[in-house]
């Protein structure tokens, strides 16, 4: 890992453990508008909020919220949802795994697990993808950090030690920064 | 022993060879060296081995044809991998190869002799032989079996990592080629995205190694600068060594390399494969010795490789001439040049050539090559005159040579553009096939378009870039068309076939066939070229009639009278090339889900199994090798829960939410039962059938409030409900939301009598005691910290309490449980004990004891079949089925004979020597004493105490009774208590 180097490789990191959350619901919309999120109503998009936490818009009536992996805070996890709106909390801290992937190849190993075309300015920053993974469903959203792409991938719990072990076959043929188990 | 004139030629002659790196390999056992940039093929023809294989039914000698992998001739055994391209395998140190398809050695071929029963294995003789006397097919077809293929393959497993991976593009350019350069620049200059894919690992084609009518340097210097530009160009990807196998609709193609396969989407596809050379037939034309010219430019331009030191050429265009040039450069002796035109050529390079000498010799064509020892060389050829018809006449002229180059045409490799709808059509302009009807979003460009000339290469190749722009909509100004290469009518002759009266005038090299054959099977009423093609399999081996489909086509019309314009040859099949099945496999991904409790399990001494895609645990009988310690163990588990205390995993069960004031409806709708009085804090079963009144899933529906359902599918149905869920919400438009908890919370059964005690060992507050946590009871609360829902429940007939934690605490929930239950002797219980359990309680398993046709009368489920409901899935079925008597019943059953042999599920239920049905479970019941299961009976055998029959293994039958269910506690006692 020592001369890993974001522009030929690709690192992995494992982030389950930090917060996440979602809701849903059909009204989602004006419950957004009676908050202080500011989520704009394109869909499979993400929208960065000013404390650091990604908004994932995953469907008109569906958001997942990722908390900043630099500052963690279980605070943003916590909704009031309240009677007048038809939405409801949706436990992604349990239901979905969260690895994050960096690296300008990033892209050409999803290729080999994926099919969809998450490069360049196919899949700009900010995109989502909800698709299939080395056959299990799974969401990719890209956030870049410092201009070098990276991907946030989360999928079913019960799936994550299988596609972790995909994840780190398709990378090997990279210069591959994997934390050890 | 080799061709002694053969051998290397000085540089600066072999491009793609490093003679400092020599290489060592073998072939048929003997050792050879070559150079690094060899193929095996090149390599053996630079030690004069040009023998590489036998023909496949006469077992003929043969050798590399093509050198660019267009021909079977070049088939060579790899280890256990058969049908390896000589001429496309590059040469590794330690590499050993060998010939395929003889008997004895690939010198001296035992079944060489096949050859000589020639004139008695007729054209469709195969169809008209060996069924007479009666039975003699048998004997036959273990003679024919033992001869049909070509190599071996391994039976071992293939240990070699294989994958796929997705590409995508705007421009896909095949072939990489003069025309293929120009068109990858051209598009990349107006800012598309281009893939460019070669077969080599050097770019440049044709330019590589052909002359184009001018001096070499000039062309050498071209390339350098295409592949300058390719190579500088950011917009421009390259991939080599790479095949393009297959191109399917919408411009999905499919890219093999040895260990890859990619799976490229492009906006647009330009095929630059290019031509194959095709052969001259006259006698003796498929033995070593006889190269079309582009096979003998690759060899001394590629590989530096001297073919022959005698050689005479015979052409009908140009091409011809300029491999005369070639050879006289490489100082090779130019016997004869033929000319089986008509007309002279007044062409530069035809005076050029006579200047130095070379005799040319005006309408003449082969009629014979004179094969040396053991047919494996040349030693002479025969020419003769050609008439005003084309035919040859004369007694013929002998010319010693060991090495005869012919140029007669080519034939475009449009094969990939008829994968994807495209058809190859004959065209009298330029004696040879066009592409017809290619595919949208596509071009064309250079030999393969019947572009000839460098300048029209180029020039078609960058239209077919320019229009490639204009397709994707990034110039919508470019120009498209080029005019037609006035020299392409030139190239092709119309009609190079030159039969010989000794016959041996082979049109398809694959499967031996000569123009006898075609003009027989003609004769035999098969004129027309598919169904010639069928009856003689002309075109039907490995080379899938790219040397042979032309000349065919040009006998048949011939020979039936017909016009050839227009006519199209068989159809164009994927792969392109031949490809390993661990290519086309890659990496098999196999999802695989496991429980937060998994590594628990493990560590415990359990055996997974898999539920759909779940590992759960069978049982934990550690390292128990035998199956009745197996059976021992599961019946401990058994016992812990009858007489204890154990927990089950069952986290694998599916979890749905449905949220929303029509809950209770939608849940009405969707499953048999009535779930709106239900009251918040119960449990109900749930029963799914569908449109035709099948069951398809069972569960149990907890109400957590007035608009809040916790719903639990089967396992291996969870995803199938969820669905059925989002398109029925979709439809009715209740006011409803449905989430999928399966893998949110994790499950637990908690059972046996001691379960109670265990639980109420741990802080929590949610009151366990009896009356206020009843049977079918939900609680939501909190144990030891863990928000759970528990529900108590009876599946497996005692005491029990599913405990639905969030998945991220499940296993420390578990882990406190064992804790907790120490002092009772609580112990882990898998799938094998719980089937047991629950067997014994008569509870039946959707998908184990329910199939396709089951409806719930059939398996005594009418109680949860609520007729009185407006509606639900299946309930008009289910009315209609009702009117009708029933055909069979699930029942339980017992055996009469405990201590015979037990029948296992799907095991056959007889009646009157008919089958009546089938097992669905059958288990012995240490705590019944006896083998109890359930089975499909008819509606007399469900009479209990009724007896019938089941066939075991040896057809042995024996005998059980039907009996009442729940088997264990019928009256429910135990899951009260």
């Amino acid at each position: 890992m020592a001369n890993f180097s974001p522009k030929t490789g690709i690192s992995i990191v494992d982030l389950t453990c930090l917060p996440r959350t979602g809701i849903k619901g059909k009204d989602l919309s004006p419950w957004i508008q009676s908050t202080e999120y500011e989520i704009g109503a394109e869909s499979n998009r993400t929208y960065l909020q000013s404390d650091g936490t990604l908004v994932a818009r995953l469907s008109p009536g569906e958001l997942m919220l990722l908390a900043d992996p630099s500052d963690p805070s279980d605070e943003m996890m916590v909704f009031s949802l309240e009677d007048d709106y038809q939405c409801y909390s949706v436990r992604r801290q349990d239901s979905h795994y969260w690895f994050s992937l960096a690296g300008a190849l990033c892209s050409d190993m999803f290729a080999k697990l994926c099919g969809v075309d998450l490069s360049g300015e196919n899949f700009p920053n900010h995109s989502i993808a909800q698709t299939s993974v080395a056959r299990t469903s799974a969401i990719i959203v890209r956030h870049d950090s410092s201009y070098t792409p990276c991907y946030h991938l989360l999928g079913d719990s019960s799936t994550s030690r299988y596609m972790w072990s995909c994840l780190v076959d398709a990378m090997n043929e990279f210069d591959v920064a994997v934390p050890p188990e | 022993m080799g061709n002694s004139s053969i051998g290397r030629l000085p540089e600066p002659w072999g491009a793609l060879i490093d003679r400092e790196r020599t290489i060592s390999f073998s072939f048929e056992g003997k050792i050879y060296e070559g150079f690094e940039g060899d193929t095996l093929a090149s390599a053996l023809a630079a030690n004069g081995e040009l023998l590489l294989s036998r023909s496949f039914k006469y077992h003929r000698p043969r050798g590399a044809y093509t050198f660019a992998g267009h021909d079977a001739n070049s088939y060579v055994q790899i280890g256990d991998e058969p049908n390896v391209l000589a001429d496309m395998l590059a040469i590794s140190d330690g590499l050993s190869a060998s010939g395929q398809n003889y008997i004895k050695s690939l010198r001296v071929d035992y079944a060489a002799v096949g050859g000589r029963l020639s004139r008695f294995l007729p054209v469709g003789f195969y169809y008209r032989a060996f069924f007479r006397p009666k039975g003699i097919w048998q004997w036959w077809e273990r003679l024919f079996r033992r001869a049909a293929g070509l190599g071996h393959l391994g039976r071992d497993p293939d240990q070699r990592y294989f994958d796929k991976q997705y590409l995508f593009i705007d421009v896909a350019v095949i072939g990489a080629g003069p025309a293929g350069l120009s068109a990858a620049l051209a598009a990349a200059s107006e800012g598309a995205t281009v893939l460019l894919i070669d077969e080599a690992q050097s770019l440049g084609g044709s330019l590589n190694y052909a002359r184009f009518q001018r001096d070499r340097s000039d062309v050498a210097s071209l390339r350098e600068d295409l592949i300058e530009q390719v190579t500088l160009s950011d917009k421009i990807r390259i991939l080599k060594g790479a095949t393009c196998s297959g191109w399917f609709t919408d411009n999905w193609l499919a890219i093999s390399t040895p260990q890859r396969l990619f799976k490229l989407r492009a906006k647009f596809v330009i095929a630059c494969t290019g031509s194959v050379e095709q052969p001259m037939v006259f006698r003796n034309n498929d033995l070593p010795g006889v190269l079309p010219a582009s096979a003998v430019q690759r060899l001394l331009r590629l590989y530096g490789v001297r073919p022959g030191s005698k050689v005479v050429v015979a052409t009908a265009n140009i091409e011809g001439y300029d491999v005369a040039m070639d050879l006289l450069d490489a100082g090779i002796s130019v016997e004869a040049v033929l000319d089986i035109n008509q007309s002279t050529s007044t062409s530069e390079t035809v005076k050029q050539l006579s200047g130095r000498g070379i005799a040319v010799h005006q309408s003449y064509a082969i009629s014979e090559a004179i094969p040396g020892k053991g047919m494996r060389s040349i030693t002479a050829v025969v020419i003769n005159k050609l008439s005003a018809s084309g035919e040859t006449t004369g007694d013929g002229l002998k010319i010693d040579c060991d090495l005869l180059v012919t140029s007669v045409g080519y034939a475009p490799l449009g094969q990939l553009a008829c994968h994807s709808g495209g058809q190859l059509v004959y065209d009298d302009d330029v004696h040879s096939f066009v592409v017809h009807n290619q595919p949208q979003r596509s071009a064309l460009a250079g030999s393969v378009n019947h572009r000839y000339s460098l300048e029209a290469v180029l020039a078609d190749g960058r239209a077919a870039g320019l229009d490639a722009a204009q397709a994707i909509g990034l110039n919508p100004d470019a120009p498209t068309v080029t005019a037609p290469d006035p020299g392409s009518a030139c190239i092709n002759h119309p009609y190079p076939i030159f039969p010989h009266r000794k016959g041996k005038d082979f049109v398809d090299f694959d499967e031996d066939q000569t123009v006898a054959d075609l003009q027989n099977a003609v004769a035999d009423g098969f004129d027309h070229p598919e169904l010639a093609k069928r009856y003689s399999t002309v075109g039907m081996g490995p080379s899938q009639g790219r040397l042979s489909s032309l000349n065919a086509l040009r006998i048949v019309r011939r020979h039936n009278g017909k016009n050839m314009a227009g006519t199209s040859v068989t159809t164009q099949r994927p792969p392109f090339r031949p490809l390993s099945f661990g290519v086309l496999a890659g990496r098999s991904f196999e999802p695989e889900r496991r429980t937060p409790m998994h590594d628990w399990h493990a560590d415990h001494g359990a055996t997974f199994m898999p539920a759909g895609m779940w590992q759960r645990p069978a049982h934990y009988a550690g390292n128990a090798g035998s199956k009745a310690q197996i059976d021992e163990q599961i019946a401990e588990e058994v016992a812990a829960i009858r007489t204890n205390v154990g927990a089950i995993d069952v986290s694998t069960l599916g979890g749905i939410e449905i949220r929303g004031p029509d809950a209770a409806e939608f849940l009405n709708c969707l499953y048999t039962f009535t779930y709106d009085k239900q009251p918040a804090g119960r449990s109900r079963y749930l029963l799914m059938t569908d449109e035709s009144g099948r069951i398809v899933d069972d569960g149990v529906a907890c109400r957590l409030g007035d608009e809040h359902f916790y719903v639990t599918t089967t396992t291996t149905g969870s995803d199938a409900v969820y669905r059925s869920m989002l398109r029925h919400n979709a439809e009715w438009r209740l006011q409803v939301d449905v989430l999928n908890v399966t893998s949110t919370y994790a499950g637990i059964n908690i059972a046996g009598p001691h379960s109670r005690q265990v639980l109420e060992k741990l802080k929590s507050d949610i009151d366990f005691s009896r009356d206020t946590f009843p049977y079918l009871a939900v609680r939501q609360g909190s144990i030891d910290g863990h928000s759970v829902t528990a529900i108590r429940v009876g599946f497996i007939g005692e005491l029990g309490y599913e405990l639905h934690v969030p998945w991220s605490q499940a296993l420390a929930l578990w882990e406190k449980l064992f804790v907790a239950g120490e002092n009772f002797g609580i112990r882990p219980v898998g799938v094998e004990a719980q089937r047991i359990l629950r067997l014994e309680k008569g509870h039946l398993i959707v998908g184990q004891d329910t199939d396709g046709l089951t409806m719930p009368r059939d398996a005594a489920l009418d109680w949860a079949v609520k007729s009185e409901k407006p509606y639900f899935i299946g309930k008009s079925a289910l009315a209609f089925s009702g009117t009708r008597p029933k055909s069979r019943c699930l029942v339980g059953f017992r055996l009469l004979n405990s201590c015979g042999p037990i029948p296992e599920e799907c095991h056959l239920v007889i009646r009157d020597g008919e089958i009546s049905g089938r097992v669905t479970s059958v288990a012995r019941s240490r705590q019944l004493d006896e083998v109890i299961g359930l089975a499909y009976v008819t509606p007399e055998q469900a009479e209990v105490g009724s007896e019938f029959d089941i066939k075991v293994a040896a057809n042995q039958l024996i005998r059980a009774q039907t009996v009442a269910t729940p088997f264990y506690d019928p009256s429910n006692l135990r899951q009260d208590f």
